[in-house]
């Protein structure tokens, strides 16, 4: 792993705004202003604003289970990072600020809230998840009961250096054999993220670039409604691999908030560009 | 495997610079919302002050209003504060300026005081000399105004005397013309005196004669000529009297007659001597005054019994020796007259100092001609050569120039060795006897103006400009004084010294000049210590 370009992503933050929408009986407080890191859940930010909002209602204080988020008209997904979803919001040309409207009406059936726990819970399947793409599991199941709570609580507390020693672990592996398979979702806009089979390699013993990965997930995911994460793995589990794309020089590929080059290989990519959950969240820009 | 590694450091790199950008980015978004964070908490604590006091919202405001106030003059305070500050630099600086030149303007005080001194101490010494000046004006009025007067009665004194000179030029004239007609009167007189005196002079010869009857047997066989016997000179032998002449020097000497002289002295007097029958003494007949300076040269005219001085006057004078009165002063040279001659019966020619020569007229007392000559005229003679008309005259420029009166430049001139002191004119008149200052005589003929013969001696030395040498009463010696006391005699036609004779023992004396009897015995000589010396 580059500790630099690691280092640099962890260190990566978005402006949010949180405009609480309760229509209170002396109006809407002004909203909440705070920078959050990339790699944090809007479950664990929810908090810090209500607070702040209940400071300056006199009314009855909002309880973060009786509201629900809501981006650009879209309920939010509370599963997936912040980072990506200021990615999502098509923000990086004029720098604005991420915009979350707390609502206090009824929730609607698309929105599913989550509390801090449950946000633990999903993290830590994810990067089991991972593991298993990679290792078939090897290294999660070889790990102390600790040192999984261990890697969220350097999440939760900002802290990179613990964060450092644990990713190491999941990373490069002992044996020093590759990954089978690479954890990557990619992003489209207004449709839930796409994953697939991917291997480092050609057929032909090559590397396999970014650009050509999201090509072959692009081609290898069909459409599904399916609403959880596991469920879309599931259903694009046991692909294989295709030829490569022919447009997908003209597409950008958004992650962590710059443009990722086409060409870089998909090792490093998967090494250094994932977010702590060990999956490489692309988002596709829409043009 | 290598350009695999490069490829991976380039993509790196690049995606470091990217993300490195976006950081940059969001810098600008989190200082907004720090910003934002304070201005946040500003509002919160306005709200729980505006919580606590909800019942006073007026007199929040009113606080609200008071604290913006007082912010604002605060503002104004800083503002003024540190415009003062700036003031107190520039005042500050504003003071050094002013320390400075105030030190500027003590030095220049000090030295303005100085000039302010030395100006006024030079007042002080002008306003003295001013007081000065007007005391010496008031002074100069005074006088001026005594002037004016004096002028003024000098003028009406001039007018008088002018008057008086008028009527006194009158009877000059009438005196001039009563003095021509005496002079007319005497000539005739002196003329019948000089035959007399020839007569005398002829009788006392022979009476001379008969009493050296031995002698003159003796000579009387060698020489067939009577004539010549009874006129020969006889060589002095002895001295006969030595007396004082004069007050100062004697500058000549000068035979009148058998028993008669003249001197000149520096006396400025003209005597005249007569010799006793002994020959012992000399008795002072006369004294010709007139002169106001020494008298240099003597000439004497026997038939108009008339003595012609020179002098350093400037003038030359005529004095009739018998009455003693001055006949005629001939005045217009501008220096001393060295010599002067009586000149063609009526005229007088005289030479001087002031280099020319002049030729009066007697009767009218004038001066009818003048001859530049450029050199100082030391000797002049006349009565010489074929012609009246001709005389001659020697020079400091060693020259002995030769004249004719008709002419105004000389006919001829002769060069001695050194200056020529002085002149003398054989008896008849045909040869001329020079005394030079190199201690020579020369003997030169005027009709053809040759040097015949030279005459020098051993211990021969010419006394001063002014010694005088002469020819003997017949010509057949030549003799001069010498500046040791002596006189020297050469024979003229052998130039052989035939005698030495002294004046004195020691040889201090100068002779001035000479005179030999015209009888043909009695040599005379007159020196500067006043005496003069008889020989027979």
């Amino acid at each position: 792993m580059d500790y630099e370009v690691s280092r640099k992503v962890w260190e990566s933050q978005v402006p949010v705004q949180f405009t609480l929408q309760a229509g209170g009986p002396l109006g809407d407080p002004l909203p909440f202003y705070t920078m959050l890191p990339r790699f944090t859940y809007l479950a664990l930010a929810l908090p810090k604003a209500l607070s702040s909002f209940n400071r300056r209602d006199s009314g009855d204080p909002i309880l973060s289970e009786k509201v629900w988020l809501e981006v650009n008209g879209s309920p939010v997904k509370m599963y997936v990072p912040i980072g990506v979803i200021y990615d999502q919001a098509n923000l990086l040309e004029n720098d604005a600020i991420l915009e979350i409207s707390v609502k206090t009406t009824q929730p609607p059936e698309t929105f599913q809230m989550v509390d801090p726990d449950m946000v633990k819970a999903m993290f830590m399947q994810t990067v089991k998840e991972a593991d298993y793409l990679k290792t078939k599991s090897d290294i999660t199941n070889s790990m102390m009961v600790d040192e999984m709570p261990q890697l969220w609580r350097s999440i939760t507390n900002n802290n990179f250096d613990e964060y450092w020693t644990m990713v190491q672990k999941l990373m490069d592996p002992k044996d020093g054999k590759d990954f089978t398979h690479v954890p990557l979702r990619v992003y489209v806009k207004n449709q839930p993220f796409k994953q697939a089979l991917i291997t480092l390699k050609h057929p032909n013993g090559s590397l396999r670039t970014i650009g050509e990965a999201v090509s072959d997930v692009l081609q290898l995911s069909p459409s599904s409604e399916a609403s959880t994460p596991t469920s879309e793995s599931s259903a694009s589990s046991g692909a294989t691999t295709s030829s490569t794309s022919p447009n997908s020089e003209e597409r950008r590929l958004i992650s962590h908030g710059i443009d990722i080059p086409a060409h870089t290989p998909l090792i490093f990519a998967s090494k250094n560009l994932s977010y702590p959950d060990n999956f490489v969240h692309i988002v596709i820009a829409s043009n | 495997m290598a350009d695999v590694v490069d490829e991976w450091r380039k993509l790196r790199l690049e995606i470091l610079s990217r993300l490195n950008k976006r950081e940059r980015q969001q810098k600008n978004i989190k200082s907004m919302l720090n910003n934002y964070y304070k201005l946040d908490e500003q509002l919160q604590q306005s709200h729980r002050s505006r919580s606590i006091s909800v019942g006073n919202e007026q007199s929040n405001g009113t606080a609200n209003d008071r604290l913006a106030l007082m912010k604002e003059e605060m503002a104004n305070v800083y503002r003024m504060k540190s415009k003062n500050d700036q003031d107190l630099i520039d005042a500050n600086r504003k003071l050094s300026d002013s320390e400075a030149r105030y030190s500027l303007v003590l030095s220049q005080k000090e030295k303005l005081r100085k000039e302010v001194d030395a100006l006024l101490e030079k007042n002080r010494i002008l306003e003295e000399e001013l007081a000065d000046l007007k005391e010496k004006n008031n002074a100069i009025n005074t006088e001026r105004v005594a002037l004016v007067a004096t002028c003024t009665f000098l003028t009406e004194k001039k007018t008088q005397l002018d008057s008086e000179r008028f009527q006194l030029l009158n009877k000059i004239r009438e005196l001039q013309e009563k003095s021509a007609e005496l002079m007319n009167a005497e000539i005739v007189l002196q003329e019948e005196r000089a035959q007399l005196r020839i007569r005398e002079q002829i009788a006392r010869a022979t009476a001379d004669l008969n009493l050296g009857d031995e002698r003159a047997s003796a000579t009387f066989g060698n020489s067939p000529d009577a004539d010549e016997f009874m006129m020969t000179d006889v060589l002095p032998s002895e001295v006969k009297f030595k007396m004082a002449a004069h007050e100062g020097e004697v500058h000549d000497i000068e035979w009148m007659s058998d028993d008669m002289f003249a001197t000149a002295g520096s006396d400025a007097k003209v005597r005249v001597w007569r010799v006793s029958p002994n020959k012992t003494e000399a008795s002072k007949v006369s004294t010709l005054t007139g002169c106001m300076g020494p008298v240099n040269r003597l000439d004497y005219d026997a038939q108009r019994h008339v003595v012609l001085a020179s002098s350093n006057d400037k003038t030359c004078r005529l004095w009739n020796v018998d009455s003693q009165r001055l006949l005629s002063t001939f005045s217009g040279h501008t220096d001393k007259v060295s010599s002067a001659r009586l000149f063609q019966s009526h005229n007088v020619i005289s030479g001087s100092t002031d280099r020319t020569i002049k030729q009066w007229d007697i009767s009218s007392i004038r001066c009818i001609r003048s001859y530049l000559v450029g050199s100082t005229v030391f000797d002049i003679v006349a009565r010489c050569g074929v012609s009246q008309s001709s005389f001659i005259s020697s020079h400091f420029d060693k020259k002995v120039r030769f004249w004719d009166s008709r002419s105004s430049d000389p006919t001829y001139s002769i060069e001695l060795g050194q200056k020529v002191s002085s002149l003398d004119v054989s008896i008849d008149g045909l040869q001329i006897l020079a005394s030079s200052r190199d201690d020579t005589l020369s003997l030169i003929d005027v009709r053809n103006y040759g040097i015949i013969h030279l005459y020098s001696a051993e211990q021969y030395k010419t006394s001063c400009d002014n010694t005088r040498a002469i020819f003997s009463s017949t010509g057949e010696y030549v003799l001069a004084g010498s500046s040791n006391s002596s006189v020297y005699i050469w024979n003229t036609k052998t130039t052989k010294l035939e005698k030495v004779v002294k004046t004195a023992r020691e040889d201090s004396n100068q002779i001035m000049s000479l005179s030999w009897n015209p009888s043909g015995r009695g040599l005379l000589a007159c020196d500067r210590q006043k005496t003069c010396t008889l020989w027979r």
